[in-house]
Parts: structure tokens; C-alpha cells; sequence
């Protein structure tokens, strides 16, 4: 069943898009839930994804490459 | 997945409904012209949830107007066609196009009751063997002029279904590219297997690497790049559009179609499969070669089970199995459903102009001859394939099917992909 909607309100003007006549369609992306909007009030359209967990690169192994702007000598690189 | 009042907003038809207002803004085909004929000049129509009757008067003109009569409600489908309009045939009075009573044959000569009596009017207009109704506000605007409906040197078929089903379950099919190569590919070489039939080759099988989805000013061209395709092949460098807010246009050089959903209430749909036969270079066909109408099944003779050896069969069991009106709170689309939220979102775009009194996409007020729609020609790398599937497609069931082959082709047709 539709669940509680996360997405209350318009990004870009801040109206309310529990307005009927504004779009929320959730789809999904592998284990990711995904928010197609659209503003009944501004026209603004665009996806809203809910992050469960904060992910970024890997990390950079040692010796494998030079960070910008530190020195090989630099104290925080062994 | 969407909130029931979404669903709610997007599938109802009715008077006073935001989507009827909507819908209300076009020109809907509500019976194809052979169906009115000098001894069955009437037809019951129901679109956009009234009940409604299409005449021809004896004078040749059409009209449409409430189906039962103010008097005591005596169905108008079985009037008496005059010159002047329609005449109820429990007590005669008389309707012309405009709902006004013209006459009360049993009343006082001198009453003026008659002035008091008014019904429900709409304008129709006749077009490509089409006949068109306008639901909404006045002015009316232009019947779109749009090229098959127009376009010369074809042979025509008309197809047509009642589907009890919503309106939008039929449209959102028409968004999804993917459900060809499984609906049409794998299970209809499953069908082929339960019938002991070994195709050759089934190209409608043919994986989809890749699909697109793009906005344009009747409404949204959908592309896709299948195994063995690149963005160069007409599937994607052309693509075949969504003609805002209830047609499909597909075809190839062989055949040009529409498919044509008119929502007759919030659960049954008047479907149209409108089919231009394109014939060879240098082949002449007869001018005046008839329009053939026919009606396509959905069930089998029992009543029971859908016939699926078609593909517009195998459609319409799917369109039929979601239910009369698609539960869209239980859905879960995934990423090759874009394109149906992408309409949904149109719908609600154009649903607010409306609001604002402006038109909405697709209203013409200008007079134009013409109007051209991106047409594909060779669809899965396989030329006028669709020729080649007409056996298989919604004209199986024209009668004259064979004939038509054989006049476009210029020679007996053997091209199958069975």
C-alpha cells in the first residue's frame, strides 16, 4: 500500500505537494526508493531519494598515488 | 505507486471530474460512419460517463444528443429519423441537433410547452471514416486534421473493441516499450508452443538494450535500441508517439496505425485500431476501395478465457486482468516505467492549464490541412514488418484482410514471419 509520504513540500517554491493535483509517484532502483515530483504550484520536476546510508569513494590505498597538496614527507601520510 | 486520491484523480471521467474537464477539451471518435446507415440511423454511445445517442437525420446530417427523452425517458436509440432530427417513438416529440424540441405532436397546437424543453447537444463532425464528438465548452475547437485521417493513396481498416476496462491502464501500456519483447515476444512464442506452432524467427522477442522517453508538441515520442540496433536505427533516431492524451501512433513503411482509447466511463473503454495499408512503390490501388470495419475479440466463445493469439489479444488480457480501474497503490514500478510516470505527470501539466483556462496540448484553433506525425519505417531492422504481422495483429480480424494484402502488394502476399 502507498506509504506515508516523505515528501511534503517543493524544493524549489516550498508549496505544500500533498496538493492532489501535484505529482509524487514513488518507483524503485534496485533497493533504492526513488520520489518522481512534480509541483502542482511552480512546475518544478525532479527525483527525491531518501539516503539511507553515506557512502563515497573508496578510499585511496597507501602509496598508490600522491594527495594534492600533501607532500610525500607530509606527517599525515605512513 | 501513487495515493488512492491520485489514482482516483487521474482515472475519473465524469462531468465536473478535473481529468473529465480534461478530456472534455477533444474531439473523441464515439462510432465509425459505416455504422450509421439509412435503415440503423441511430447509435447508443456512452463517452466520458453520459449516455448519449448519434443520429443521422434524413436530411444527412448528424447529430447528438441525451439518449433518453425529457418526456418519460423512452431510450432515443430506437427514434424515428426526420428531416429535422429525431423523433422519440413513444410520442413522437421531435429533437434536432441543437437538444431543442421542435415539435409535441399530442400537445395543444397553440402550447409553447415545447420551448421549455431542452437536452443535452453536442457537435459531431465526420472525418477519415471517423465520426467525432466535442464534450466540451464552446467555442469548439478545430478537429484535428491528423495525417492518416487524411492521407491518401491508403487502404483502410477499422478495428474496434469495448474494453471493460479504464481508460489510463490502456494509455500507460502504450508508455511501456519493454512489455513488447515479453508480452508479445516470449509469451506469444508460448502461445505458439500450446499450439504446436514452431516460428522461425520471433523478432518481437528482441531484447531492449536501451529506451527513451521525449517530450514533443503533441505529446511524447518513446524510442528504443534493441539487440543488434544502434541510436541510428528508426526505433530510436525516429521513435513513435503518444499523440496527447489518447493515442498511439505505430507503424512502419508497410502500415500505418492509431490506436485510439476513448473513455466511454470509469471502467470501460471504446478502443479503435485505426489501420492505413501503405502499398508498394509503383502499385496502384482502387480509388474508392470501402473502409471494412470489424470488431476485435477479447474472449474466446466460451466467455471465459481471453484469446491470446493475437497481439492486440494478448494486449487487451492484460489491460482487462489489472482490473476495471488499475489499483495503482499496490503498484511497484521500476525504472523502465519512466515513461508511465512521465505521463501521469503530463496529464497533470495539462490538467492545470485547463484550471487556468488555457489549452491544453493538442487543441487546435487554427484551420490547418494536416497535421504529420514522426512515422518510423523500418521497425526492428525488419522494413515493413508490420505487414508481415498482420495476420497476427488486430486486422486478423478484418474480413477483407487478404484481399487488402494482395491490392497493396500488387501480388499474392506470402511475407509472414510465422
Amino acid at each position: 500500500m502507498w506509504p506515508e509520504n516523505p515528501i511534503r513540500f517543493c524544493p524549489h517554491c516550498g508549496q505544500s505537494l500533498d496538493h492532489p493535483k501535484s505529482l509524487v509517484n514513488l518507483f524503485w532502483t534496485a533497493t533504492t526508493d526513488v520520489y518522481f515530483c512534480w509541483c502542482y504550484h511552480c512546475h518544478w520536476r525532479g527525483e527525491i531519494t531518501p539516503v539511507e546510508r553515506v557512502e563515497s569513494a573508496e578510499v585511496v590505498e597507501e602509496g598508490s598515488m600522491a594527495m594534492p597538496g600533501l607532500a610525500p614527507s607530509s606527517p599525515y601520510l605512513h | 505507486m501513487l495515493s488512492q486520491e491520485r489514482n482516483q484523480l487521474l482515472t475519473q471521467v465524469g462531468p465536473g471530474t478535473p481529468m473529465g474537464q480534461l478530456l472534455r477539451r477533444y474531439w473523441m471518435p464515439v462510432a465509425i460512419a459505416s455504422e450509421l446507415t439509412p435503415t440503423q440511423p441511430t447509435k447508443r454511445v456512452r463517452v466520458l460517463g453520459e449516455d448519449l445517442v448519434l443520429f443521422r437525420d434524413r436530411a444527412g446530417r448528424l447529430g447528438l444528443i441525451g439518449e433518453r427523452c425529457p418526456h418519460r425517458g423512452v431510450s432515443l436509440e430506437y427514434g424515428i429519423p426526420d428531416p429535422k432530427g429525431l423523433r422519440c417513438p413513444y410520442h413522437g416529440w421531435l429533437f434536432d441537433r441543437a437538444g431543442r424540441c421542435l415539435d409535441q405532436p399530442c400537445e395543444p397546437p397553440d402550447s409553447t410547452f415545447k420551448h421549455r424543453i431542452r437536452m443535452a447537444a453536442y457537435p459531431v463532425q465526420e472525418l477519415g471514416g471517423l465520426i467525432f464528438a466535442y464534450l466540451g465548452p464552446e467555442p469548439a475547437p478545430e478537429l484535428p486534421r491528423w495525417d492518416l485521417l487524411v492521407q491518401q493513396g491508403v487502404i483502410r481498416t477499422i478495428g474496434w473493441c469495448v474494453v471493460p476496462a479504464n481508460w489510463l491502464q490502456i494509455m500507460e501500456n502504450s508508455l511501456d516499450p519493454i512489455h513488447f519483447e515479453w508480452l508479445h515476444g516470449r509469451y506469444f512464442e508460448w502461445v505458439f508452443e500450446q499450439q504446436g506452432v514452431r516460428p522461425e524467427r520471433w523478432t518481437l522477442s528482441k531484447h531492449h538494450q536501451k529506451i527513451g522517453f521525449d517530450l514533443f508538441e503533441y505529446g511524447i515520442v518513446k524510442r528504443r535500441v534493441l539487440v543488434g540496433q544502434t541510436e541510428e536505427d528508426d526505433d530510436w533516431r525516429i521513435g513513435h508517439p503518444v499523440v496527447f492524451p489518447n493515442m498511439l501512433r505505430v507503424g512502419d513503411a508497410a502500415l500505418h496505425t492509431f490506436q485510439i482509447r476513448v473513455p466511454m466511463d470509469d471502467t470501460h473503454t471504446y478502443h479503435l485500431w485505426y489501420s492505413c495499408f501503405v502499398p508498394d512503390p509503383g502499385v496502384e490501388i482502387p480509388p474508392d476501395y470501402p473502409i471494412v470495419a470489424y470488431e476485435n475479440p477479447i474472449w474466446e466463445a466460451d466467455g471465459k478465457r481471453f484469446v491470446v493469439d493475437y497481439i492486440d489479444g494478448q494486449d487487451m488480457m492484460c489491460w482487462v486482468t489489472q482490473g476495471p480501474v488499475a489499483d495503482r497503490t499496490t503498484e511497484h514500478l521500476g525504472t523502465t516505467d519512466k515513461g508511465i510516470i512521465l505521463y501521469r505527470q503530463l496529464l497533470l501539466q495539462e490538467m492545470a492549464k485547463v484550471e487556468r483556462g488555457e489549452d491544453p496540448m493538442c487543441v487546435f484553433r487554427t484551420p490547418h490541412e494536416r497535421i504529420d506525425l514522426p512515422q518510423e519505417h523500418s521497425r526492428y531492422r525488419d522494413g515493413g514488418q508490420l505487414s508481415k504481422v498482420a495476420r497476427v495483429w488486430s486486422t486478423k480480424y478484418a474480413p477483407n484482410l487478404e484481399e487488402i494484402l494482395q491490392l497493396v502488394h500488387g501480388r499474392e502476399d506470402t511475407a509472414m514471419l510465422l
